[in-house]
C-alpha cells in the first residue's frame, strides 16, 4: 500500500517562534522526495513533523489519516504501521546483532515471524545477510547503514523517511546505499522523503524541495 | 479458612508467605511486560554499561546483605545461647544479681560470688524433686582456659558420653573441653583467678592430670577443664568436703560440716513442675534460685529491642540505598535515552519505553536480591566466626524464611519504587534525543 502526504498550514511551534510553516505540500503515493537547504532551515524538523514526533497545527494527511488531529499515542501507532526511519548516525544497538537490530521491533510487534522472514530478506537484498550474526559494532558504516534499512522496512512500511542517510558513509558506500534506498522504494511502490545534503541523494529524486528558516522556498523535479 | 492455614505446615505457610510478599512485583511485572519481547533490548541494555550497571546491583547486594545478615546472627546468637543454657535447669547461688551469675554458671564469666554453704547443699541434694545436684565451682584458670570444680555426674550431663579417654576417677586428675589444647595424660598446673588477674605462682606444686576429653557442646565449656570439686577445695586448703579429711574419695555426697563452700549449685529436674518447686523452696534471703532460661529470655527481651531499633536503622539504611539506586537508574535510563527515543521514532508505545525501563530497574534489584542473599550469609558467617571464637558459643547461623521474607519485601517496594524511572523516561522530548 502507498500513502501521498497532504499538508496545508502544517505549522510547528517552539513556544511563540516558528520552526516550520508550510502552506502548501502534497507529496504523491510512491514517490521519492528530497528535503535540502542550509542548516537550521528546518530539514530534519520537517522530517519529524512528517513523522509524527512533533505536534504540529494544519493538517498533516498521510493517505487519508490526518496526523494533526491525532493524539501522541495515535501519532505513535501510526507511525509504528506505516512508517520506517533511517538516521544519520544510525543509532543501532551497537551489543546487538546485525540481525537483532534488524528485528528490534519485534519487541512491540505481534507479527513477529513475518518480521523476522521479510528481515531476513531484505538483509540478503542489502548484502549484508552473512554478517547477520555479527554485532553492530564490529560493522562498517555502510554496514551499519544497511542494517539500518533492513530495520526500517521489515515491518514493511508504506512511507520511508530518511535524516541525511549518507552524511556518515564515504562517498562508494553512500552510492550504494542510495541506489538500494531507490530501487526498494520504487520496487515496492513506497513514499520515501529523505533529508540530505548530498546532490547524489538528490539526484536520485523525483523531486527536491528547498527550505529556508522554516519555509518552502524551491521546488524542483528530477 | 484460619483452620485451613493452621493445618498447613510451618514451611507451606512460610513459602505462601512468601508468595503473597512477591505477588504485587510479580503481578504488576506481568501486567507491564505483558505481549512484549524485551530480553533483546534488555540484554543491551546490560551491555551498554556493565559497570554502571553491576555497580549498582553491588549497592543494592551489599544493603540487603547487611539486614539480612543483621537478623540471621541475631537469631543465631539467641538459638546459641540458648542451646547452652538449655542444660541448666535451675541454678542455685547465693543472693545477688541473677544475669552475673547466668554469665559465670553458664557462659564461665567469671564474677566474685558469695558462697553456698553445707547446710544449703545439704537441703538441696536431699530434695526429691531434683535428679542432679552437681557444685560448680570456679575461680581458677590454666592459660585462660577456666577450670571448674564439679562431678562425673556434671560432667556426663553437659557432655554425655566422652569423646577421648576416660572419666576423672580420683583428685588432681582433669576432663577437658573439647577446644582445650591439651593431649590426654598431659599435666598442667593452675592459676588462681582467670585472665588478666590470673596468679600464675598462687597454686605451686598443684598439678592436674587429663584423663579424658568431653564431646563438643557448642559453649563456653568446650574451652574449661573440669576437676573433681574436691580437687579445688583441696587447692585453696579448704578440706575435701568429706568427713575424712584424708579421704580420697570424690564426688556426692558431701558432708555438709565439712562442706566448704560452692558459688553455684546446678539442679537438673526431670520436669517443670518439680523446677518451679524447688525454685520457690529456695528463694530466699539466704539463697537465690533462677531459671537461666528465664533470664536469658529477659536479655533477649532487652536484645530484641536493641534488634528492632537496629532494624529500623537497617530499614532506614536501605530506604536511603534504594533512593540513591533510584537515582541512579534515572540517571541511567538518561543514559539510555536516545535508545528509547529510536525505539519511540519506530513506532514503539509508550508501555514498551515504560516496560523496559522498569524491567531493567527490576533485573538489577532482583540481582542484587539474589546476590545480597550471598552477601548476607558470607557476612554472618564471618561475624559468627568472630563471636564464636570471642565467646566460646557455637553460633551457628543460616538464612531462613524471615530473611527471604525480609528480602522479598524489600524487592516488591523497590520494584513500585521504580515505576518512578519508568515514568519519567516517558516524559523526554524524542526529537531532541534523536538530533542530539
Amino acid at each position: 500500500m502507498s500513502l501521498s502526504l497532504s499538508a496545508r498550514d502544517l505549522t510547528v511551534r517552539s513556544g511563540a517562534r516558528v520552526l516550520l510553516s508550510l502552506e502548501r505540500l502534497d507529496l504523491p503515493a510512491g514517490s521519492l522526495t528530497g528535503i535540502r537547504g542550509a542548516s537550521g532551515a528546518g530539514k530534519s524538523t520537517a522530517l519529524h513533523a512528517m513523522a509524527g514526533l512533533l505536534a504540529a497545527s494544519g493538517s498533516l494527511i498521510w493517505g487519508e489519516t490526518d496526523l494533526a488531529r491525532l493524539s501522541q499515542p495515535a501519532r505513535t501507532r501510526f507511525r509504528g504501521q506505516h512508517m520506517g526511519m533511517i538516521f544519520q548516525d544510525f543509532l543501532l544497538f551497537e551489543e546487538m546483532t546485525a540481525r537483532e537490530n534488524a528485528l528490534v521491533s519485534a519487541a512491540f510487534r505481534p507479527d513477529r515471524a513475518a518480521l523476522a522472514a521479510r528481515a531476513d530478506a531484505l538483509m540478503q537484498r542489502l548484502g549484508i545477510a552473512a554478517l547477520a550474526d555479527r554485532r553492530a559494532e564490529l560493522l562498517s558504516g555502510g554496514e551499519r547503514q544497511r542494517v539500518a534499512v533492513a530495520r526500517a522496512l521489515a515491518h514493511d512500511p508504506a512511507i520511508l523517511l530518511a535524516d541525511e542517510p549518507t552524511a556518515s558513509l564515504d562517498r562508494a558506500a553512500a552510492d550504494a546505499l542510495i541506489a538500494d534506498l531507490a530501487a526498494l522504494a520504487r520496487d515496492e511502490g513506497r513514499t520515501v522523503v529523505i533529508v540530505s545534503h548530498d546532490a547524489h541523494v538528490w539526484a536520485a529524486m523525483d523531486r527536491v524541495l528547498t527550505l529556508d528558516d522554516g519555509h518552502l522556498c524551491g521546488d524542483s523535479h528530477g | 479458612m484460619a483452620e485451613l492455614w493452621n493445618g498447613l505446615s510451618a514451611d507451606m505457610q512460610d513459602a505462601l508467605t512468601l508468595l503473597a510478599i512477591l505477588a504485587p512485583g510479580l503481578v504488576l511485572g506481568a501486567v507491564i511486560c505483558r505481549g512484549l519481547r524485551l530480553w533483546p533490548l534488555l540484554s543491551s541494555l546490560l551491555r551498554r554499561y556493565p559497570w554502571t550497571n553491576l555497580g549498582y546491583v553491588a549497592l543494592v547486594a551489599l544493603s540487603v546483605g547487611l539486614g539480612v545478615g543483621l537478623i540471621a546472627q541475631e537469631r543465631g546468637l539467641r538459638q546459641a545461647s540458648a542451646r547452652v543454657a538449655a542444660k541448666f535447669d535451675l541454678i542455685l547461688a547465693a543472693p545477688g544479681d541473677e544475669i552475673a551469675m547466668l554469665m559465670a554458671t553458664v557462659y564461665l564469666q567469671p564474677t566474685g560470688a558469695p558462697l553456698l554453704d553445707g547446710v544449703t547443699w545439704d537441703q538441696v541434694s536431699r530434695s526429691a524433686g531434683a535428679a542432679l545436684v552437681a557444685p560448680i565451682a570456679y575461680g581458677d584458670s590454666w592459660q585462660g582456659h577456666p577450670l571448674v570444680g564439679s562431678t562425673a555426674e556434671f560432667v556426663a550431663h553437659l557432655s554425655g558420653d566422652l569423646a577421648e579417654g576416660r572419666m576423672f576417677a580420683e583428685n588432681w586428675q582433669a576432663v577437658i573441653g573439647a577446644r582445650v589444647p591439651l593431649e590426654i595424660g598431659a599435666h598442667l598446673s593452675p592459676a588462681h583467678g582467670a585472665d588478666e588477674a590470673a596468679e600464675h605462682d598462687a597454686h605451686e606444686g598443684i598439678e592436674f592430670q587429663i584423663t579424658g576429653r568431653m564431646a563438643p557442646t557448642g559453649s563456653p565449656w568446650d574451652d574449661a577443664i573440669i576437676t573433681p570439686v574436691e580437687s579445688v577445695w583441696l587447692t585453696h586448703g579448704l578440706g575435701n568436703g568429706h568427713e575424712d579429711a584424708g579421704s580420697d574419695r570424690i564426688g556426692a555426697p558431701f558432708d555438709p560440716r565439712h562442706f566448704p563452700g560452692t558459688p553455684a549449685i546446678l539442679i537438673a529436674t526431670p520436669d517443670l513442675a518439680a523446677a518451679y518447686g524447688l525454685q520457690a523452696q529456695f528463694s530466699s534471703d539466704r539463697t537465690m534460685a533462677f531459671f537461666p532460661g528465664a533470664v536469658l529470655a529477659r536479655l533477649h527481651g532487652l536484645m530484641g529491642n536493641l534488634r528492632e531499633v537496629m532494624s529500623v536503622l537497617s530499614l532506614g539504611t536501605q530506604i536511603l540505598v534504594a533512593a540513591s539506586v533510584m537515582a541512579g537508574l534515572i540517571v541511567l535510563s538518561r543514559l539510555f535515552a536516545r535508545r528509547l527515543a529510536l525505539l519511540q521514532a519506530l513506532g514503539a508505545p509508550a508501555r514498551m519505553i515504560f516496560a523496559l525501563v522498569w524491567a531493567h530497574a527490576a533485573l538489577l534489584l532482583g540481582a542484587g536480591a539474589v546476590l545480597g542473599l550471598g552477601v548476607g550469609l558470607v557476612a554472618v558467617r564471618g561475624l559468627s566466626a568472630v563471636l564464636s571464637a570471642r565467646s566460646g558459643l557455637l553460633i551457628e547461623p543460616h538464612l531462613g524464611w524471615p530473611e527471604l521474607h525480609v528480602v522479598a519485601a524489600y524487592f516488591t517496594l523497590a520494584l513500585l519504587v521504580a515505576l518512578v524511572p519508568a515514568a519519567l523516561a516517558l516524559t523526554r522530548p524524542v526529537t531532541q534525543e534523536l538530533r542530539r
